[in-house]
């Protein structure tokens, strides 16, 4: 039985630019269950990034969180984040819901040695007890060895700078992780490397992850669940498997149809998803796919949001879910 | 494959079906106490009409290559003939000669164009410097009819316009315009995707693969993405720390890696639809520095390692028809 550990309600999120204001988030809701890996995957500029921010309330001017509730079930009580006052926030970040970066490279100080960077964080999040015990317990769990905590940034390499990244993600014993494409600038085998690693913590530690993602194939070979995002909204949610076997969604379908792989026919043409993303400085109307959508019909332009539940647990924002047929040669 | 031997390298002549022809190349970095060898003793050429796909970590040397077949570093050591003819002596006007039948894709399309410049300028520039005495008509005419040939149509709508209205995967179209629009013999195209969505990677390669059936050039295709590699490729060369380790045709490669190395890469990659197994992955300390290895690239991580791999370096053997393999104990 699962139950949700963070509630997402009526998100909504935007950046004020000087054309207009960007919709990033547009009335999200979305729940998380403890103990699972969400995946969250879609293109730039889907808003999945802007999500793990908000998350942790770190979206910065000229971005603002206008409206909705982001609830964190926690055992003893439920917190809502958005109207936690900022030493409130200080206290909640990283002890509840930490956060690694997507570059790696540039996360860590480059002047302070590893040791200094778990302390300060220790330090900023009020926590007690033997700091060194505690920086060799979870430089271990990350996969690293003790004598990583006297060096510097530098001395590492890009797979080892993550896995740092993971062990001070982690050092605050959080209930909740948001990795935000944290293996985007590795080479295949250290990818490989840190999602194993990131699995293999899960189960230890009892973490529930979320993991943002572009890449569908990542996502699919960790998450136990997938939100597909497409212009600021999960356009399908559900079972990673489920989805994967039959997309509801024409997006979730041409998205997977396009992924290239060691299978695809090197004879025919690539699969390809005509068009661009809408503009989310204008209001979109119905659903936000219509005009990249091969079976997109008049009804979709008036179409009022609403996910609609398919098979099982899987839950669909389209008229015609499992309508697109869908033909994959990379399971064969 | 001679070595060891100082070869009278004025008396050797490439087969006349290369277009590039490495011979004893190397490139050496060297940066305080570390000598890291870019390109270690390369001997290798690219087949005049095919295409090549190289592919490999980051460190491993790909780019150095792509580089030094276009002339734009100087090896350290050895020589490199661009058809017959060495480039790495050329007087000011075979230069200029060779530079006009040449050509790179980068990889970043929000960088290697100019903002400041519109699409006509940076299109026709070329045809601009290698084409003297075309009127501007005709250059824009030129540009135009790329422009179409590329999926940018109509072609003259988009002449005066700059690359801040483009997106990314168009920006991309206008930089491989550019490249073709000399007709060039041989292009380079530098993880020419990376930066790309999903959804716009698969029409790109689409694009690419049809303009070279179309113009008849011979590509050197370089990436990490061994799944696009193999789609796009002729052949294919897999290469670990400044050594080619294996080469042969990317379906056989993929398929039944002979090099130990180019399995691990092939199991590192994640499979759409398949659930990661943790563990099994590489063992051992990777050291990009590789100054001093006297045998194997791979010796360090190799599971099949025998003595020999640590002080004799592995040539390049044909061990079935047209499958090369550097190792001494490939795989069954």
């Amino acid at each position: 039985m699962s139950f949700p550990i963070l509630s997402i309600k009526k998100l909504n999120t935007v950046f004020h630019t000087p054309s207009g204001d960007v919709m990033a988030l547009r009335n999200l809701s979305l729940e998380v269950n403890k103990g699972e890996v969400l995946a969250i995957v879609g293109e730039s500029g889907s808003g999945k990034s802007t999500l793990g921010f908000s998350i942790l309330r770190l979206i910065e001017n000229p971005g603002e969180i206008i409206s909705g509730s982001i609830v964190f079930h926690s055992p003893e009580r439920d917190v809502h984040i958005l109207d936690l006052s900022l030493p409130q926030l200080r206290e909640f970040r990283w002890v509840n819901i930490s956060m690694i970066f997507q570059s790696a490279m540039n996360v860590l100080n480059p002047i302070a040695r590893i040791e200094k960077q778990f302390i300060d964080t220790f330090e900023a999040h009020n926590i007690e007890g033997d700091y060194q015990e505690r920086i060799n317990k979870y430089l271990e769990i990350a996969g690293l060895g003790k004598q990583v905590k006297k060096m510097f940034p530098h001395e590492l390499s890009g797979g080892m700078k993550q896995r740092v990244n993971i062990a001070l993600a982690l050092s605050c014993e959080p209930s909740i992780l948001i990795a935000d494409e944290p293996t985007t600038a590795l080479d295949v085998v250290v990818q490989k490397e840190i999602l194993s690693s990131i699995m293999r913590i899960k189960d230890e530690l009892n973490l529930t992850v979320i993991f943002i993602t572009h890449d569908l194939s990542v996502a699919s070979s960790i998450a136990d669940r997938l939100a597909i995002f497409y212009a600021g909204r999960p356009v399908e949610v559900g079972s990673a498997d489920k989805i994967l076997r039959s997309p509801q969604h024409p997006y979730t379908t041409l998205l997977l149809s396009s992924v290239i792989s060691l299978n695809t026919n090197r004879e025919a043409s690539l699969k390809t998803m005509g068009g661009s993303p809408p503009d989310l400085k204008k209001r979109i109307p119905g659903c936000s796919f219509l005009e990249r959508c091969p079976i997109g019909e008049e009804a979709c332009s008036t179409y009022d949001l609403f996910p609609a539940k398919v098979h099982g647990d899987v839950f669909v924002e389209c008229i015609h879910p499992g309508k697109l047929e869908f033909e994959m040669e990379v399971n064969k | 494959m001679l070595t060891g031997r100082r070869l009278k390298e004025e008396k050797w002549l490439p087969p006349s079906n290369e277009i590039i022809s490495f011979r004893n190349v190397d490139k050496v970095y060297k940066s305080g106490h570390t000598t890291n060898y870019a390109l270690d003793s390369i001997n290798f050429s690219i087949k005049t009409g095919k295409t090549l796909s190289v592919v490999g970590e980051s460190g491993s040397g790909k780019t150095t290559f792509g580089l030094a077949s276009l002339g734009l570093i100087e090896p350290t050591r050895g020589k490199i003939y661009f058809q017959g003819i060495d480039i790495t002596s050329l007087d000011r006007i075979q230069k200029r000669n060779f530079r006009s039948k040449t050509h790179m894709i980068f990889q970043d399309p929000y960088s290697s164009l100019n903002p400041y410049n519109n699409i006509f300028t940076t299109v026709s520039a070329p045809i601009e410097s290698f084409q003297k005495g075309m009127s501007k008509e005709e250059r824009r005419n030129k540009a135009a009819e790329m422009l179409d040939k590329v999926g940018l149509s109509p072609g003259a709508d988009f002449l005066d316009i700059y690359p801040k209205s483009l997106s990314g995967g168009q920006r991309q179209r206008v930089a491989i315009a550019r490249s073709l629009i000399n007709k060039p013999e041989f292009v380079v195209a530098d993880e020419p995707t990376s930066m790309l969505d999903v959804s716009i990677t698969s029409t790109v390669i689409n694009l690419m693969k049809s303009l070279k059936d179309e113009l008849n050039f011979t590509m050197l295709y370089i990436s990490h993405e061994i799944a696009t590699s193999r789609y796009i490729g002729d052949d294919m060369a897999v290469m670990n720390l400044g050594r080619i380790v294996e080469y042969g045709s990317p379906e056989e490669i993929t398929k039944s890696p002979k090099h130990p190395y180019t399995d691990l890469l092939i199991r590192s990659y994640p499979k759409p639809g398949q659930k990661l197994v943790p563990g099994e992955t590489r063992h051992g300390d990777y050291n990009v520095y590789n100054g001093g290895i006297k045998g194997c690239t791979f010796a360090y991580a190799c599971p099949f390692k025998i003595p020999e791999c640590e002080n004799t370096k592995p040539e390049l053997r044909e061990i079935s028809q047209g499958h090369w393999v550097a190792c001494f104990h490939p795989i069954n």
